[in-house]
């Protein structure tokens, strides 16, 4: 989407004021730890998501962006905390600045600021994931297959479609929940309805000759169909010498809803009734705790073999090879299954109770209404309590455990309070006494009550047809989703792999058929990887460090190539090849130049080595690189750079500190001599730990360099060029003086003397040295360029020694071939 | 080009918002391309065709968003 070309960083983390330009190119940013690499990756993640990865997520603790961002001394001063970055976006064509402060991190100040840039900047602030740390290397290569399948989901962005699958689950299981709720209310209905009407079955033949026997004495039109829309006390508001009200309590609808409730009250002291009971009891207490253990622990080997993917258990993650695996799980799920089958029995057996307890608590809820309707009122505590009571025993029948409170219940399902009893007889008593009806009167009652519960029948039946409907497009949706989210998946995760192998066998020739497998199963995802024809184990099994640490970079290279595609134009490699050797690191270096030829790289690295390697590749071009020396709160990180070089020291003699300008102009000599040791490929005695001296590299690069102005010279004389014989006699000359001048030669010798001494010298004895080798390093820079001279060689042949601009150019070809020697 | 999930919630903020200026896309992110399968499997079904589109309206994925997107505005 974007690369970059500078940044100025000001007052953030531990920079105080500091500027880089990438120029649009490959970067490399060296130093040991603790010079401030991190804060420039910080910087460029903050500038371009508003956030800082590092300071927030597991184990940060009380660390925020807004406390910790900003310079510890300016902490207190958030919005002076700011990084300026100007990017090009090549979709659009344009440079871009954008400035962030850590006051307002989430607002972003552009120039030139358009909808398009902004969209753009907007989808980029989604992909923290630009910057890769060695950290999270480990936790994609690593990690057990369920949390991996998160980080990886988190970054492909994919973590919204199972968050979403969560979703629709969900819902499909509320609206079955629904569902049975509206199943058990119109059958509630259904009974109320059959009382109030005297019908044993609610359909339209009998409902209709009970309807019109009532309105044959009311001489209304007779019904002769049943429809959605008809009223059964059609006719009686326009009939003048009805009222279309029924009475407060109609006496016979009453007597029937009070005679059903103790018929469903009198079936739970059946011997029906409590032998169902007795049987189920007899069932339970086969289930003791460890038989219930056993019951989850059968779901659970039943769920295994499901989420079993052909490698590891996807409980413990412990390998298994396949067949055993399941012979394993089988062997232990016969013994589960006489338990399965009685716990499956048990449930049906369940079921049929709780559609009694579901009967019973709605003719029940329908009596309670009315001891407020009567005059004087009837205390229906009792009965209002118990249908509570019946229904928390319905939850704890799905629940089922704990087994002794479902037994607890089991046994007292039979004996009904005795209070209930008392106040059905209060009811009952009042209810008959009130006076009988008018034959008139009873009709008029019983068709406004019959309509009054047709129309909650209606009412229920509509609600669970449309429950039904629901749960049915509900179910519908989540399969669809799942099995194509799945499929889409699938797809996803084979490309990733594919482009993962690609990437890892060009790193390791020497695991040519290397094969990997992405596996996703059940939300986790499995991740193994072939190990020399061997078979597939997980990366960690037998793969060392430094492969795991390469394996590491390819998956998020694969990952990120398939996120985004041609717009993956920035990544932030922040030390991420710390275990891969020099040889692997040599093709990483090769991988990211030629696979990736599209990607700003910006790589972080302690090891110097590591730096000369991606010049050496031209992963990195020659300028395209900070050194950082030194990191202090007051200043924040330094680079090694000539100009600030030779002031400290000048400043340092000021205060008559030779002690600390010893130590600085000796560190600076030996950074300064390494580089020039890889520009001039002079030999150097190799040291394993790569832990070279001053006095192992400097006189090395001094001789190396003596001995390319000699051949350049012997080129000259072979020309006969004797203006340019002429120039580089006298820069032989020159530069054998300023050699002699730092004494530099001797401490091949004895390099441990040199350095204690320069310490014990005062300021005015030091400057003439620091002036010797201020001299002697500028023979190594161009003085038009200011870049360091380079030796350019073709296979083993050095042909030239050159800068950047190309005004320094000694040419070693002699005679035979065309040469031109040119020398400031 | 605008792909059609954007368009589809380009034209969904105009309805709610007003007009919005124009939007160039760069890229599908990958949950949007296996969602747009989604939505391809959901419009294959003929009782189930008015769906795609609601989801395509309706960027917000919360129950609540999901649940009106199934049932409709009830």
């Amino acid at each position: 989407m974007i690369t970059v070309k500078n940044i100025h960083i000001k007052e953030f983390r531990g920079v105080r004021d500091f500027s880089l330009s990438l120029d649009q190119k490959n970067f490399a940013v060296c130093g040991p730890n603790g010079t401030g690499k991190s804060g420039i990756v910080d910087a460029l993640e903050f500038a371009l998501t508003g956030n800082i990865s590092r300071l927030v997520g597991v184990g940060t603790g009380d660390i925020s962006l807004k406390d910790h961002g900003p310079h510890v001394d300016s902490r207190n001063n958030p919005e002076k905390a700011e990084v300026v970055l100007t990017v090009f976006i090549p979709l659009l064509n344009e440079t871009v600045t954008l400035k962030r402060n850590v006051k307002s991190p989430n607002s972003v100040e552009l120039s030139p600021d358009t909808p398009q840039i902004r969209d753009i900047l907007n989808q980029l602030s989604l992909h923290p994931e630009i910057s890769l740390s060695r950290r999270e290397i480990i936790k994609y290569v690593l990690a057990e297959p369920g949390k991996r399948s998160k980080e990886v989901q988190a970054l492909l962005r994919l973590d919204d479609l199972e968050k979403m699958r969560a979703s629709l689950q969900k819902i499909s299981n509320a609206v079955n929940r629904d569902l049975k709720t509206a199943e058990s209310l119109k059958s509630q209905a259904i009974d109320v309805f059959n009382r109030a009407m005297g019908i044993s079955r609610a359909e339209e033949k009998e409902i209709i000759e009970a309807a019109n026997e009532r309105r044959r004495i009311l001489n209304l039109p007779l019904l002769e169909t049943l429809t959605t829309e008809t009223s059964l006390n059609d006719g009686l508001a326009t009939n003048d010498n009805l009222s279309e009200r029924a009475s407060k309590v109609v006496k016979a609808a009453a007597l029937a809803d009070l005679k059903g409730a103790k018929e469903d009250l009198e079936y739970f002291t059946s011997e029906d009734f409590s032998e169902i009971c007795k049987s189920i009891l007899a069932e339970i207490i086969f289930f003791t705790d460890e038989n219930i253990n056993i019951t989850s622990k059968e779901e659970l080997l039943r769920k295994s073999l499901g989420l079993f993917n052909d490698a590891c258990c996807p409980v413990c993650d412990i390998e298994w090879k396949p067949n055993e695996f399941r012979f394993h799980i089988n062997e232990k799920l016969k013994a589960f299954d006489n338990v399965a089958q009685k716990r499956k029995a048990l449930g049906q057996r369940l079921n049929q109770i709780e559609l009694s307890l579901e009967k019973a608590r709605g003719s029940l809820h329908q009596i309670s209404k009315l001891g407020s309707s009567l005059t004087p009122p009837v205390n229906v505590s009792s009965i209002t309590n118990y249908v509570q009571w019946l229904r928390d025993v319905s939850k704890q029948f799905e629940a089922f455990t704990p087994i002794a409170k479902t037994s607890d219940i089991l046994k007292e399902l039979n004996i009904i309070p005795g209070a209930i009893a008392e106040n059905i007889d209060a009811l009952e008593l009042a209810v008959s006494s009130l006076p009988d009806a008018t034959a008139r009167d009873g009709a008029r009652d019983y068709l406004v009550t019959a309509q009054i519960r047709l129309t909650a029948l209606r009412d229920c039946s509509f609600q669970y047809k449309k429950s039904r409907e629901d749960a049915e497009r509900a179910k519908i949706v989540f399969d669809l989703y799942v099995t194509e989210t799945d499929k889409a998946l699938d797809k996803i995760y084979k490309d990733v792999e594919v482009s993962f192998m690609e990437l890892y066998r060009y790193l390791n020739s020497d695991e040519g058929g290397f094969e990997a497998a992405l596996r996703p199963s059940n939300g986790k995802l499995g991740f193994d990887v072939d190990f020399y024809g061997r078979g597939f184990f997980p990366p960690g099994a037998y793969h060392s460090e430094g492969h795991q640490d390469s394996m590491g970079l390819c998956l998020y290279l694969a990952l990120m190539k398939h996120l985004l595609g041609d717009n993956f134009t920035f990544s932030v490699l922040d030390d991420v090849l710390m275990s891969v050797d020099s040889g692997h690191r040599r093709d990483v270096s090769r991988m990211l130049k030629e696979k990736f030829p599209n990607t700003q790289f910006v790589l972080t690295t302690h090891d110097e080595v590591w730096l000369r390697l991606m010049k050496s590749i031209g992963l990195i071009e020659e300028k395209s690189f900070i050194h950082f020396r030194k990191w202090t709160v007051d200043v924040g990180p330094t680079e090694w750079e000539s100009r600030d070089i030779w002031k400290e020291l000048e400043d340092n003699l000021n205060h008559n500190n030779v002690r600390e300008a010893a130590a600085l102009l000796r560190n600076y000599l030996e950074h300064v001599s390494a580089e020039i040791c890889g520009n001039l490929r002079a030999k150097v005695e190799y040291r394993a730990d790569q832990q070279f001296t001053l006095g192992d590299l400097l006189p090395n690069a001094l001789t190396a360099f003596d001995k390319f102005v000699k051949k350049g010279k012997a080129a000259a004389v072979s020309w006969s060029n004797n203006d340019l014989v002429k120039t580089l006699e006298d820069l032989g000359e020159r530069f054998n003086k300023a050699r002699f001048d730092t004494n530099a030669d001797q401490w091949q010798v004895n390099s441990s003397v040199h350095f204690n001494e320069w310490a014990n010298l005062n300021s005015n004895d030091f400057r003439p040295l620091l002036s010797a080798f201020k001299n002697l390093l500028s023979f190594f820079k161009c003085d038009e360029c200011r870049a360091s001279i380079y030796l350019v060689s073709k296979g083993y042949e050095h042909e030239t020694l050159k800068c950047s601009c190309g005004k320094t150019n000694i040419d070693f070809v002699t005679k035979k071939k065309e040469n031109k020697l040119i020398m400031h | 080009m605008l792909e059609k999930p954007l368009l589809c919630g380009i034209l969904h903020n105009e309805i709610k918002h007003g007009p919005q200026p124009t939007m160039k896309r760069t890229y599908m992110p990958i949950s949007d391309q296996v969602l747009e399968a989604f939505y391809e499997a959901l419009e294959k079904r003929p009782d189930l065709i008015d769906l795609a589109a609601r989801f395509r309206a309706e960027p917000a994925r919360t129950d609540a968003a999901l649940k009106k997107i199934i049932f409709g505005e009830e």
